[in-house]
């Protein structure tokens, strides 16, 4: 690409803002990662470490939970966001509404209630609890509502179905690979909400060896030092690492502004 | 595959695509949403099983007792003046940002937008405990001035929701036809001009949208939020300038509990419509001025 000499001394220089503004965007993180140099800090990490043998156990739960209600909520999303733009149905725009609804329900107003109802269905005490609700998220169906809104072709769509291709064959072999970047921001996003949803991890208070990190972190992590926080911090960010690519592809394709 | 089916599959296919949300959103929002309201007007003890029949009718009393605390106000203050800073910093910041990678090489875009995704992936806990770490002594936090530690949950919601709203923004400025911009340019209009009066005018539905998104969140964190607290600080006293939805929880007793979640959702509704209302009253004058 050419750029005018005025264009390109435009570019150096938010080019260089930009650099600074992700360095201070880093800079609180790296004592996190500078841990990792000293000997004395895994030391103290794996003493303290002892004292909270279930620690690893949580790990694990908050791994399974996260990556089946990633893989689920990816799913559902796409499946929801796509009935919602191709098809115009009775109950389109009361769907439409309830997705803004659920958005701007606060968990706090429903989590005693909520864990009434997981009750009620036997979720409680198992860890199927602790992702199951978490499967078509509200902000993940809106997400690609408006991503798909903008991409979709409606004609291709018409094609196909004059040429005999069923709903469901339109949707695998022509939606959802195009649909590729929104699902890793959808998964990204997810990841993070089920891994650190604490107040979700009530349910399964009762049970020592279902509860999952981040309960774990609240309640142990401001006794053992930040050395935990390296275990809070990293798994999480190596989930933003294997999405990067496909972001990278969404932040190309753009989204409508209304 | 004859034509009847194919139209019965037409038919059928949008409500088989949006059943998994419908299922979810009535098992686990709505169900709990219609009990939670139930509680609110019945006298209730948490902790044993839920039987509407043994839950007397106390009409708005529950309500009443929520109004006569006088932590109430001071939690909506605070609540308030939270979510209007953090909110505020956080929009500037990131449409001042987007633009800034808007343009700066496109080689580093990408990069740089997946670095400020970063903190996006860290709780906003996990944020405020790093930026308090010089304060921890032991198990407690000492010696901290509570306008500061207000600065640092303003400060770590900031640098979690930032990266998130940038590359909304940044997206929505990307779709922005080039040909407007240069004609723009070509005319003499500055670079500053073309994003004040050209980009930021064509994208406010988007910021919008991200507006009323952001101060939901900011509501869902201020509830969630370990540093509203009384249990981080040394003596266990709550700083009562961080008086919030906590606060009032855990002042009041389990009955009024339901009450006090209906009175804030109905705060967080307000807040919602805010902008709403001021946009229809814009539109308004703007009839009345033509």
């Amino acid at each position: 690409m050419n750029y005018s000499n005025q264009e390109m001394v435009v570019r150096v220089y938010f080019s260089v803002f930009i650099i600074v503004i992700g360095y201070l965007f880093l800079k609180p993180l790296l004592p996190v990662f500078e841990m990792f140099k000293s000997f004395d800090n895994w030391n103290v990490f794996i003493t303290q470490i002892k004292y909270y043998p279930e620690l690893f156990t949580n790990i694990f739960i908050s791994l399974k939970i996260s990556m089946l209600g990633t893989l689920f909520s990816c799913i559902f999303c796409t499946l929801v966001a796509y009935g919602l733009v191709i098809y115009k149905f009775k109950f389109r725009s009361i769907i439409i509404l309830l997705v803004f609804f659920i958005l701007l329900i606060p968990s706090s107003v429903k989590i005693i209630p909520f864990i009434i109802s997981l009750n009620k269905i036997g979720l409680t005490e198992s860890d199927w609890g602790l992702w199951v609700p978490n499967v078509v998220p509200a902000l993940g169906v809106l997400i690609v509502y408006y991503y798909l809104t903008s991409i979709v072709n409606f004609e291709i769509i018409d094609a196909a179905r004059v040429e005999g291709a069923n709903e469901w064959l339109i949707f695998y072999k022509i939606i959802l690979p195009v649909l590729k970047p929104a699902i890793a921001f959808i998964a990204m996003i997810q990841f993070s909400i089920i891994w650190n949803a604490y107040e979700l991890s009530v349910v399964t208070i009762g049970v020592e060896e279902l509860r999952p990190a981040a309960h774990q972190f609240r309640t142990v992590a401001l006794r053992v030092p930040p050395v935990a926080m390296i275990v809070f911090t990293i798994i999480p960010l190596f989930f933003l690492m294997l999405c990067s690519y496909y972001i990278g592809q969404f932040i190309k394709s753009g989204i409508k502004h209304s | 595959m004859n034509q009847s089916n194919k139209n019965l599959q037409h038919k059928y296919s949008p409500y088989l695509f949006t059943m998994p949300f419908i299922v979810v959103v009535l098992l686990f929002n709505i169900y709990p949403f219609a009990i939670s309201l139930f509680t609110s007007f019945h006298q209730w003890q948490f902790g044993g099983l839920f039987d509407p029949s043994t839950m007397p009718y106390v009409g708005w009393e529950n309500y009443s007792l929520v109004f006569s605390d006088p932590i109430l106000i001071r939690s909506i203050l605070s609540i308030t003046v939270f979510i209007i800073i953090a909110a505020t910093c956080i929009h500037v910041l990131a449409l001042f940002i987007a633009k800034s990678i808007m343009l700066s090489y496109p080689l580093i875009q990408t990069v740089f937008i997946v670095l400020i995704l970063i903190p996006f992936m860290i709780e906003t806990d996990t944020i405020s405990r790093m930026f308090v770490s010089p304060y921890i002594e032991g198990e407690w936090i000492v010696e901290i001035n509570k306008y500061l530690v207000y600065a640092i949950v303003i400060l770590s919601m900031v640098f979690h929701y930032v990266g998130f709203f940038t590359l909304l923004y940044f997206m929505g400025l990307k779709n922005i036809n080039n040909e407007v911009k240069e004609a723009a340019l070509m005319e003499g209009a500055s670079k500053f001009d073309v994003f004040f009066k050209i980009e930021l005018p064509l994208i406010k539905g988007l910021v919008y949208s991200m507006i009323i998104l952001s101060i939901i969140f900011l509501f869902q964190e201020s509830s969630s939020q370990e540093f509203f607290r009384s249990r981080l600080f040394k003596g266990g006293t709550t700083n009562e300038f961080l008086f919030t939805f906590y606060s009032l929880l855990e002042s009041n007793k389990e009955t009024v509990q339901a009450a006090i979640t209906w009175v804030f959702f109905v705060i967080i509704i307000s807040f919602v419509t805010i902008p709403i209302i001021i946009k229809m009253i814009m539109n308004k004058f703007k009839r009345i001025n033509k």
